[in-house]
C-alpha cells in the first residue's frame, strides 16, 4: 500500500503543476491589469508602472512563473495585494468558518440522505418510495440561489429562527451557521438520496440477501451485514468526492450570510484582482483534491479487502 | 422484516442529524450586554485603513472614528462649513493667501499601543503631521490622494520626484527638508502653497492626512493597514474582515463637547438635547460589513442595526407617495432623515472617439443622444423619483448651480433628436455605427443600461451594453477604451470646483477627466477659478464654465441622489451627512439588554 | 429509423407514462425558445407594457404575470429566456459531451501515454475550483453567451471524458472489437463507428445532465454579473427579483423560478426514464 501512496503522490506532481500553469496564464495574461485596481481616482503612468515594480509584475514572465512554483515549494505565498497581510493567515482565519458550515452540513447531508434513501430502497415501488423521489427530484430542480434568497427571507427575517448575516466563534456560532448548514442540506439531499437509494436498491436485489431473508435469517443482522457493509464503498466514494468542497466551501452561501470563509476570500480576490491570494488558493485546493481522491482509494481498500491497491 | 428495521434504522439517522442542527437562541453576545453599542451597516468591504490609502468611502468611514484630522465639518450646520478639529483655532492666511500657519491642541495623545514606549499613546506634536502629509509622497505606500497635492505645496513635488527615482535600496529619506512643509515647535507648523489653493482646508478635512505616529508606522510596516492608531474618539479592536470591525470608546479622549451650532430646520427631534456634554457617549461602535442589500435590510428590520441607508429597491415598501415612513416602520418607531448629496451621475463619453467625441458631428450625436434620454423615466425607476434632474456638471447646493435653468439638450424630446441625428449624416440613424456603453456591475448598473438602450432605439441608435467590474471599467476609462460610460462623481469637498477639474485638459486619462475633454477656453477659465476665494465673480465663472460643459454635452443625464436614512428607536441624536463621517461620536443609543 | 422506433430501449421509453408527459414538455419549451429566436414570439421583452409593479392581470396577455421595476412584461422575459435556457444548455451539453467522448474514446482506446496525457488534463481542469476556472474563463471569453459557453465547455467535457474512457477501456477487449481489428479496419474507424457508438447510453445520459447544469450554472454566473448581457434569463431575473421579495412583490422571482423548475424538472424526470431504458442491465 505504501508503494501505491508514493506512486499516486507522484502522480499529484504533474496535476499541481497543469494548475499553476493554467492559473499563471490565466491570471497573468488575460486577467484585467490589477494595478489599475490598486490606485485611486487619478493614478497616472508613473503611478501605475511604480506598483507594476513593486508587485513584481514587470519581471519576464518565466520569471514570474519560476517564483511561483518557488511558493509552492517553501508553502510560503507571501503577502496580499489589497491586504498585505499574510497569505497564510488569511488562509488560516478563513478555513474555521467553512468548515463550521460544510462539515456539519456533509455530515447532515449524508447521514439523512442515506436514511432517506434506505427507507425508500427498501420502500421500493411504494408510494412512499415515490413521493420521496419525486420531491427529491423537485428539490434538485431549483435554482440554489432561490433556496438561500427564499431561505433567508422566510426563516431568518419572517419566523426569525436564525441570524440573518454574520458570523460569531463560539457557541454563538451555531445561530449564525445554521441557516446555511439547513441550506446546503436541502440543496445536497435532492441528489445524494437519489444516489443512495440506488446503492441500496442494488443491494437488496442481490442474491445473498434475498436468500438470506428467505431463511429467516433475523432482520437486523441481514441489514447491518450484508447491505449497509456493501453499501459503505459507494457511500465512502460519495462522501470524499465531497472532500475537496468542505475547503472550498460555498462562495454563494457565504457571501450571502456574511461567513467571513474561504469562499468569500476568494470572491474578495478575485473582485480585486488579488493575484498572489488565487494562486494560493488554487494551489491548496488542488492538493487537497488530489489527496482526497488518494485518501478514497485507500478507504475502498481497507473497507473492502477484495480491493487490492496496485 | 428487513423493512422495519430499515425504518428504524433511517429513523435514528434522521434524529442524529436534526440534533446537528441545533437551533440556538438569539441574544446579543456577552461583551455588549448592558452596554452602549451603535450597530450600523456598510455596503463594501474596506482593504486597508492607512490613512494614504483611504481612498473609499467604507475606509473613511471607519478611519474616521479612529484618526481624527486637522479639520471636521460641523454637524449641525447646512451647507456644510468647516471647524478645526486637531487645531486649536482656524490657521492664520497669509495676505496671499499662500501661507498658512497651524497651531494644534495641546495635550491630544495617540491611542495605546505596543508600538509606543510602555505600550502609553503619547501626545501629537507638529511634527506627526508633517511626516504624515510627506508620506502621500510615497509610491511605495500606493497614496491614494496624492492628485489633492499636487503641484500644490512649495518643493513638495520636487521631493516626491526626487524620492521616486531614487535607486533601489536607498531609503526614503523621512528627515528630509521642504521647504513648503516647516515645523516651527512642538505645536505649530506652516505650509507653504506654490499659489492660492481656496479648496486648501477641505482638503486638509479629509482623510488622507490624518497624523500617524511614525514609531508605529515604522515598527508594523505593511501591516500598519490592518491597523489604526491615531488620536481619535474611538479605538479600533476588533477587525474581522468581511463581517465586522468593533470599535471601542477611547477612554483617554481629549475633552470635546457636544455642538451648540445648528442650522434651523437641522435642530429637530432630540439633537439639541445633549449641548455641551462630552462626548463621546456611545461604549463603542460596531460596523458590520454586507455584500448584500438584503441581509443588511432585513438585520436593520429586526432591530440588529441601529441605522441603515434605505436600499432603492425597498423605498416604496418603506416610504408611502408622500415619501413619509409607512405606518408598519412609523409604528415600531423607526424615524428617516434624508440627506441630499452633492453628486454628479452621468453617462459621459470620450471625446476622443471619433464618432461620439471629436468634431462637429460627433457633437450632433452627442447631443441628439442627450435629447433621447429620458432621466425622469430612470430616476423614477431606479431612485424612486428622488433625485435632482439637472444639467451640466455642477450639483445643486453648490455656488455655481443654478434652479429652473434647462439645458437646451435636456431629453427627452425625440423629434429634436432625431433633427440632429440627421444634422450629423444619420438620418434615422442610419449609417451610425452601434454605441458601446460601458457599466460597472454595481447595484442595478445593468438594468440602467438596458434602459439607455431601449431610449435609444426611439432614435434608431443602436447601444452595445458592456458590463464589467469597476476595477475593469477604471482600466477602459484609463486606456480610453470606453466610446460612453456610466459613471458618478461624489463631491471630496463642497466647492463646484471638484466638478469643474473633470473637464480640465491636463487631467485627462489617466487622470480624473475621463472623458478626455479638452477646451482652451474653459481650461484657461479653469485656471483662473483655480486660485480664487469663493465671491460673486468666481460664481459668474463657474456658472459660465457650466454653460460651455452643457453645450458641448461630454457628459448627459445629471443627477443628485437624495439618500435615506431611516433609524431604529435606540438611536439618539442622529443627523445624517455624507460630507464627512465624523459625526458619530455625537450618536448615542440605548443599551442593548 | 423504423428499427430505431421498435429498439428496445425506445419500447421502454413509450411505455412510461411520465417520461412521456416531460418529453413533451419539454419539446413545448423548446418551441417556445425555437419561436423567440425565429422573432416569432416575445421580442418585446424590453417593452414598457404597464407601470412598474404591476401585479397580474388577465386584460392583456403581456400581464398575465405583471411588471417589473421599468414596467416590462414578466410574462414576456420569462417566456424569452426559455431562448437562452435552451442556448445555454444545448451548446455547452452538446459540445462537453461531444469533447469529453471524443477524449475519452480516445484515451481508453489507445491507452499508454495517450491516456496518461488525457486523464492529467482532466485530473487538473478537475482539481482547479469549479467557479474559480469559470470567472476566468469568462475574462478571456468576454462576458455574454460566448464567455458562458467557453467556460461551461472548458468544465463540462471532464465528466463525460472519465465515464467514456472507462466504457471505452472495457470494449477494448470485446470480441467483436477484437474481430475487426483483425479484420484490418484502422484503429480510428474502429473506436469512431464500432467503440464510441456503444457508449451512447452514457453520453445520452451526460447530455440531459449537462443541459440541466448549465440551466443552473448560469443562474450563478448571472448572480455574479458574468452571465447574459442585455437580454433577460431566468438568473438575471432571478437576480434582479432578489431585492422585491422584501417588498412582497413574489411574480418575478415566482415566475423566473417556476419557469425553470418546469424545464429543470422535466430535464431530470426523461433523463432517469432515459437512463433506465438505455441501462443494458435491466430488462
Amino acid at each position: 500500500m505504501r508503494a501505491f501512496i508514493i506512486r499516486r503522490l507522484l502522480w499529484g506532481i504533474p496535476v499541481v503543476l497543469g494548475v499553476t500553469l493554467i492559473t499563471f496564464v490565466l491570471f497573468n495574461f488575460f486577467a484585467k491589469d490589477p494595478v489599475v485596481a490598486f490606485l485611486g481616482k487619478s493614478a497616472t503612468e508613473q503611478d501605475l508602472q511604480a506598483l507594476r515594480v513593486q508587485f513584481g509584475l514587470d519581471r519576464p514572465h518565466y520569471i514570474q512563473y519560476l517564483d511561483y512554483l518557488r511558493q509552492i515549494v517553501t508553502l510560503d505565498f507571501g503577502r496580499s495585494w489589497a491586504t498585505s497581510e499574510p497569505i497564510s493567515e488569511m488562509m488560516s482565519r478563513g478555513l474555521g468558518p467553512t468548515l463550521a458550515i460544510t462539515i456539519p452540513g456533509l455530515v447532515a447531508t449524508t447521514l439523512l440522505a442515506v436514511s432517506v434513501g434506505l427507507l425508500a430502497g427498501s420502500l421500493r415501488g411504494k408510494a412512499a418510495d415515490r413521493l420521496l423521489m419525486a420531491l427529491a427530484v423537485a428539490g434538485m430542480s431549483v435554482s440554489f440561489l432561490v433556496y438561500i434568497v427564499v431561505g433567508q427571507y422566510l426563516l431568518a427575517f419572517r419566523v426569525r429562527f436564525f441570524q440573518i448575516y454574520g458570523y460569531e466563534s463560539g457557541f454563538d456560532r451555531w445561530q449564525y451557521v445554521a441557516l446555511p448548514i439547513i441550506v446546503l442540506v436541502i440543496v445536497g439531499m435532492g441528489y445524494d438520496s437519489r444516489f443512495y437509494r440506488s446503492v441500496f436498491v442494488e443491494e437488496f436485489t442481490r442474491d445473498h440477501v434475498t436468500t438470506a431473508v428467505a431463511k429467516g435469517a433475523g432482520s437486523g443482522r441481514v441489514m447491518f451485514r450484508h447491505v449497509l457493509k456493501n453499501a459503505l464503498i459507494p457511500i465512502i466514494t460519495r462522501v470524499m468526492i465531497s472532500v475537496p468542497f468542505l475547503v472550498t466551501g460555498s462562495l454563494l452561501l457565504e457571501s450571502f450570510f456574511g461567513i467571513p470563509g474561504l469562499g468569500t476570500m476568494l470572491l474578495e480576490a478575485l473582485n480585486t484582482a488579488d493575484f498572489p491570494v488565487i494562486k494560493a488558493y488554487t494551489v491548496w485546493i488542488s492538493i487537497v483534491f488530489i489527496i482526497s481522491t488518494i485518501l478514497n482509494d485507500v478507504l475502498y481498500a481497507v473497507v473492502d479487502p477484495r480491493v487490492r491497491l496496485e | 422484516m428487513s423493512r422495519r428495521s430499515a425504518i428504524g434504522w433511517s429513523a435514528r439517522c434522521f434524529l442524529a442529524a436534526a440534533v446537528l442542527l441545533v437551533v440556538a437562541c438569539k441574544a446579543p453576545p456577552e461583551w455588549e450586554r448592558g452596554k452602549k453599542y451603535f450597530h450600523y451597516g456598510m455596503r463594501a468591504k474596506v482593504g486597508s485603513l492607512d490613512p494614504v490609502r483611504a481612498s473609499s468611502q467604507y475606509a473613511n468611514l471607519v478611519g474616521s472614528q479612529v484618526y481624527d484630522t486637522l479639520f471636521q465639518f460641523k454637524y449641525l450646520v447646512r451647507p456644510p462649513e468647516l471647524e478645526p478639529l486637531l487645531l486649536a483655532r482656524m490657521p492664520e492666511i497669509s495676505e496671499d493667501g499662500t501661507t498658512y500657519t497651524f497651531e494644534l491642541v495641546k495635550g491630544v495623545l495617540f491611542h495605546d499601543d505596543a508600538c509606543f514606549e510602555g505600550g502609553q499613546g503619547r501626545a501629537l506634536v507638529a511634527q506627526d503631521v508633517i511626516w504624515s502629509l510627506m508620506r502621500m509622497a510615497d509610491r511605495d505606500l500606493t497614496p491614494a490622494g496624492w492628485w489633492l497635492y499636487k503641484e500644490r505645496i512649495v518643493g513638495f513635488d520636487d521631493f516626491q520626484k526626487r524620492m521616486n527615482e531614487r535607486k533601489t535600496g536607498e531609503p526614503f529619506d523621512w528627515d528630509a527638508k521642504i521647504e513648503g512643509l516647516e515645523v516651527l515647535d512642538r505645536h505649530r507648523f506652516r505650509i507653504k502653497l506654490v499659489r492660492p489653493y481656496p479648496q486648501f482646508l477641505f482638503v486638509l478635512a479629509m482623510g488622507y492626512t490624518a497624523p500617524l505616529p511614525r514609531e508605529c508606522a515604522e515598527h508594523y510596516g505593511k501591516e500598519i493597514g490592518n491597523r489604526a492608531i491615531g488620536t481619535g474618539p474611538f479605538i479600533l479592536k476588533e477587525w474581522k474582515r468581511g463581517t465586522h470591525f468593533v470599535l471601542e470608546k477611547n477612554p483617554k479622549y481629549r475633552q470635546m463637547v457636544y455642538p451648540s451650532e445648528a442650522t434651523k430646520g437641522v435642530a429637530v427631534r432630540d439633537v439639541l438635547e445633549p449641548v455641551g456634554q462630552k462626548v463621546p457617549f456611545l461604549d463603542g461602535i460596531v460596523l458590520h460589513v454586507f455584500e448584500q442589500d438584503q441581509p443588511m435590510w432585513l438585520k436593520f428590520r429586526v432591530g440588529d442595526l441601529d441605522m441603515a441607508q434605505v436600499p432603492a429597491e425597498y423605498f416604496d415598501a418603506i416610504f408611502d407617495g408622500e415619501r413619509k415612513l409607512r405606518p408598519l416602520f412609523a409604528n415600531d418607531g423607526v424615524r428617516n432623515e434624508n440627506v441630499k448629496l452633492l453628486d454628479f451621475i452621468y453617462r459621459g463619453f470620450n471625446m476622443d472617439h471619433p464618432v461620439t467625441g471629436k468634431g462637429e458631428k460627433a457633437k450632433k450625436v452627442r447631443q441628439a443622444i442627450a435629447l433621447a434620454l429620458d432621466t425622469k423615466e430612470i430616476s423614477d425607476a431606479f431612485y424612486n423619483n428622488t433625485n435632482v434632474l439637472y444639467d451640466g456638471p455642477i450639483p445643486p447646493g453648490l455656488s455655481g448651480y443654478k434652479e429652473g435653468v434647462i439645458s437646451p439638450y435636456r431629453g427627452p424630446n425625440i423629434e429634436l433628436a432625431k433633427k440632429k441625428l440627421a444634422e450629423a449624416g444619420y438620418p434615422d440613424g442610419k449609417g451610425l455605427p452601434p454605441i458601446e456603453f460601458h457599466t460597472s456591475r454595481s447595484g442595478n448598473s445593468a438594468e440602467q443600461a438596458e434602459m439607455l438602450s431601449r431610449q435609444m432605439k426611439k432614435i434608431n441608435v443602436e447601444v452595445d451594453v458592456q458590463i464589467s467590474s469597476f476595477p475593469e471599467l477604471s482600466e477602459k476609462l484609463k486606456k480610453r477604451k470606453a466610446q460612453m460610460f456610466g459613471l458618478a462623481w461624489g463631491a471630496d469637498y463642497p466647492d463646484a470646483e471638484n466638478f469643474l477639474q473633470l473637464f480640465f485638459g491636463p487631467n485627462s486619462s489617466p487622470g480624473s477627466n475621463a472623458y478626455n475633454y479638452a477646451n482652451p477656453e474653459f481650461d484657461e477659465l479653469y485656471k483662473k477659478i483655480r486660485t480664487m476665494q469663493p465671491s460673486p465673480e468666481r460664481t459668474a465663472i463657474y456658472v459660465k464654465m457650466r454653460d460651455i460643459i452643457i453645450e458641448d454635452v461630454p457628459a448627459i443625464g445629471s443627477m443628485a441622489r437624495t439618500r435615506y436614512y431611516v433609524f431604529n428607536r435606540r438611536l439618539k441624536y442622529a443627523m445624517p451627512t455624507e460630507i464627512d463621517s465624523k459625526w458619530f461620536k455625537y450618536l448615542d443609543v440605548e443599551p442593548r439588554q | 429509423m423504423k428499427d430505431l422506433w421498435h429498439s428496445r430501449p425506445v419500447r421502454k421509453l413509450r411505455r412510461d407514462k411520465w417520461a412521456l408527459v416531460c418529453l413533451s414538455v419539454i419539446v413545448a419549451y423548446a418551441l417556445v425558445a425555437l419561436s423567440v429566436k425565429l422573432g416569432i414570439f416575445a421580442s418585446g421583452y424590453e417593452e414598457r407594457v404597464g407601470e412598474k409593479f404591476t401585479t397580474p392581470s388577465l386584460e392583456d396577455w403581456r400581464l398575465w404575470l405583471g411588471t417589473d421595476r421599468q414596467g416590462r412584461s414578466i410574462f414576456v422575459r420569462a417566456m424569452y429566456s426559455a431562448k437562452i435556457a435552451f442556448g445555454v444548455g444545448f451548446v455547452s451539453a452538446l459540445i462537453g459531451v461531444t469533447v469529453g467522448a471524443l477524449l475519452g474514446g480516445i484515451a481508453g482506446y489507445y491507452g499508454k501515454n495517450v491516456d496518461n496525457f488525457i486523464v492529467w488534463l482532466y485530473s487538473t481542469v478537475q482539481s482547479i475550483p469549479n467557479l474559480l476556472l469559470l470567472i476566468a474563463l469568462t475574462y478571456i471569453a468576454g462576458k455574454g453567451l460566448f464567455g458562458i459557453y467557453v467556460a461551461f465547455c472548458a468544465t463540462f467535457w471532464v465528466g463525460p471524458c472519465r465515464v467514456v474512457r472507462g466504457e471505452v477501456m472495457k470494449l477494448k477487449e470485446a470480441e467483436y472489437i477484437q474481430s475487426a481489428r483483425a479484420m484490418g479496419y484502422g484503429n480510428w474507424k474502429i473506436l469512431i463507428q464500432h467503440v464510441l457508438p456503444n457508449t451512447m447510453h452514457v453520453v445520452l445520459v451526460y447530455f440531459a445532465l449537462l443541459f440541466v447544469g448549465a440551466i443552473k450554472s448560469e443562474v450563478i454566473l448571472s448572480y455574479l454579473g458574468l452571465g447574459v448581457q442585455g437580454e433577460p434569463s431566468w438568473g438575471i431575473m432571478i437576480d434582479q427579483a432578489r431585492a422585491e421579495l422584501i417588498n412582497g412583490f413574489y411574480w418575478q422571482i415566482g415566475a423566473a423560478t417556476f419557469s425553470m423548475f418546469g424545464l429543470v424538472l422535466c430535464f431530470n424526470v426523461f433523463a432517469d426514464a432515459l437512463q433506465d431504458a438505455l441501462d443494458p442491465k435491466s430488462v
